[in-house]
């Protein structure tokens, strides 16, 4: 098989998001996860920059560095359980989304090796930022479905981006892709000014 | 064709990506609530040697910690036993969310050794347990602070009122009247964490 | 024809889907999310600036169809970064209504000026469109969430102004968008004196 067909593709992902998006939230862990990297738009702006870089990129560089980034994930949001992250998330993640945003307007050949790169960054913070709300006695069980519907809802926004970014990439010679990577730059920009300049922050 | 196929896919998937950003409002981070009743223990010396705490979990957690048991009338007390050690346990990590002081020292807690799970006529989960001091200390001239935050800002722990700190026959004799304060700090993930003190004053 | 019917379906089912979720707006992320999108498109001086630097580019073709909206984002993220330290720029509500004016002249008369001063002019005006949202963000129910919120609505607008813009290919699309060039113009007008 050449490459999968994109569309069928996106429109089986979005089918079986849809449905789970339609449900009422809070009815298990699971759907609490689901919805968590949500809560931080920080994971969306990374996950949305880095979709459009790899759908821009090609198939080669998708089939890549998705199952690579899954699997970083997974062990991210495993490693919550015994390790809580030093760092500030926000402060990764945003200056992470600005560059990889620039790196979609320039629109550059890369090799496989830097979206990579960014991808397993992303997951590792990703992953440490989604510990499970701290609830005394709660499940082990529910705590690993919590984790679980952060992972899945991380990827499929991952996968869905990139394959919309693949579907677009020729139109208009991309010019929307450079657009909505411009667009992610200048919103991650202005959040770190906001997080780093103490006098406004709120 | 292909650009209005792929114009439309453009369109779709914004408006894919619309709806999912808002359908998040359905979805909001958890928050729980533990409702806090204290009784102060004294000794023959008129010493206070534990503090002895009545914790009631909202409905929803409760329901949460308790799902998949069988909490049928002849199966209840067999679940709760089941369930016990690990909601006892998830409490003792967070340090029953309370500090205690003493004229602003922090007074050490030694290890609770009994406690009590019970669940409610309102299916909320009480726990009783009592927390012992690893020193007696005398009240006596000196202000009592029990502090009571979930530094995680996940859950609220509260006395609710003043009412539910309760002195004791020997502490109301040489203490005032309860008195509660509320204080909102710094946001954690888009929640705030509020600490409450409740201080007697035996000067 | 399936194909279109799709994805048609697809965007029925989405706004079918969200009815629900619409009315939760004001709080936190959805709310911070919610008023981001809401902020450019209420305000109408953004509108039509970002409508307008779309249709610019698509006027001048390749490659300024895509520099110029990519121009402005990141030199408005400079404004914007101003406007958060608390530098100062003057008049920046008549440098909004002056935007719409000359951006709209320009597409109206069909102005193709060199790229780099398009780029400039485009850049410049984008300086005072920064500064209004860079002060508007510390007030924002929740700072992340409301720039994801007008990312997504003035990328949308752009690409609005883009398909606005190639509606050129044909005769009567080029009236059609001069004719919005000029509304947009006298749109401007009416911020500056309204």
């Amino acid at each position: 098989m050449k490459h999968l067909p994109i569309q069928n593709l996106l429109l089986v992902l979005i089918g079986l998001l849809l449905p789970v998006s339609a449900w009422a939230a809070g009815t298990s862990f699971f759907m609490k996860g689901f919805y968590h990297p949500m809560m931080v738009p920080a994971h969306i702006i990374v996950l949305f920059s880095l979709g459009l870089l790899l759908g821009q990129q090609g198939w080669r560089t998708i089939r890549v560095v998705l199952p690579a980034y899954v699997l970083v994930l997974i062990a991210s949001l495993i490693m919550t359980r015994y390790q809580t992250a030093a760092w500030n998330a926000e402060l990764v993640l945003l200056p992470l989304a600005a560059v990889t945003g620039l790196l979609v307007v320039f629109k550059w050949n890369l090799s496989i090796l830097l979206p990579l790169v960014i991808a397993i960054v992303a997951a590792v913070v990703i992953g440490m930022d989604s510990t499970v709300p701290r609830i005394p006695g709660l499940q082990s069980a529910k705590i690993y479905s919590h984790l679980t519907g952060s992972g899945v809802f991380a990827s499929a926004v991952l996968a869905i981006i990139s394959l919309i970014a693949l579907a677009l990439r020729g139109l208009l010679e991309g010019v929307i892709l450079r657009i909505l990577g411009a667009w992610s730059t200048a919103g991650a920009v202005l959040v770190v000014t906001l997080l780093l300049v103490p006098d406004v922050n709120p | 064709m292909k650009i209005i196929n792929r114009f439309l896919t453009l369109l779709a998937s914004a408006v894919f990506i619309c709806v999912l950003s808002m359908q998040a409002s359905l979805a909001a981070g958890f928050h729980y609530q533990l409702d806090l009743t204290a009784k102060l223990v004294n000794n023959p010396q008129n010493e206070l040697t534990a503090i002895q705490m009545n914790w009631i979990y909202d409905k929803e957690l409760s329901a949460i910690l308790m799902d998949g048991e069988d909490l049928s009338e002849a199966n209840k007390e067999a679940s709760l036993e089941k369930r016990k050690a690990e909601i006892f346990k998830g409490l003792t990590e967070v340090k029953y969310f309370t500090t205690i002081l003493l004229n602003k020292n922090v007074l050490d807690v030694g290890k609770v050794e009994n406690y009590k799970l019970r669940l409610n006529k309102e299916s909320r989960l009480e726990m009783n347990l009592t927390l012992p001091l690893t020193k007696p200390q005398a009240l006596q001239g000196n202000t009592l602070e029990i502090v009571v935050t979930d530094d995680s800002a996940v859950g609220l722990a509260t006395f609710v009122d003043t009412s539910r700190m309760l002195l004791g026959e020997q502490f109301k004799s040489i203490c005032q009247q309860p008195d509660l304060a509320q204080k909102k700090l710094a946001e954690v993930d888009g929640h705030a964490q509020v600490v409450e003190t409740m201080t007697i004053n035996c000067r | 024809m399936i194909s279109r019917l799709r994805y048609l379906l697809i965007v029925v089912f989405s706004l079918v889907v969200s009815n629900t979720a619409l009315a939760h707006t004001g709080e936190g992320v959805t709310g911070g999310l919610t008023s981001g999108f809401m902020h450019p498109i209420a305000g109408l001086d953004h509108v039509t600036a970002m409508v307008a630097v779309g249709i610019l580019g698509a006027f001048l073709g390749r490659p300024a169809i895509w520099v110029l909206p990519v121009v402005f984002p990141l030199v408005m993220a400079f404004g914007g970064v101003l406007g958060l330290v608390g530098v100062p720029i003057p008049f920046i509500e008549v440098g909004i209504a002056v935007s719409s004016i000359v951006l709209g002249l320009m597409i109206l008369f069909t102005l193709k000026p060199p790229l780099w001063i398009a780029a400039v002019i485009v850049g410049a005006f984008a300086i005072f469109h920064g500064h209004a949202h860079g002060t508007e963000l510390p007030t924002a129910a929740n700072a992340l969430a409301y720039s994801a919120g007008f990312v997504v609505s003035t990328g949308l607008l752009h690409l609005a102004g883009i398909g606005i813009g190639e509606l050129i290919r044909w005769p009567m699309g080029q009236i059609v968008a001069r004719a919005i060039g000029g509304i947009i113009a006298l749109a401007g007008v009416w911020f500056l004196t309204g």
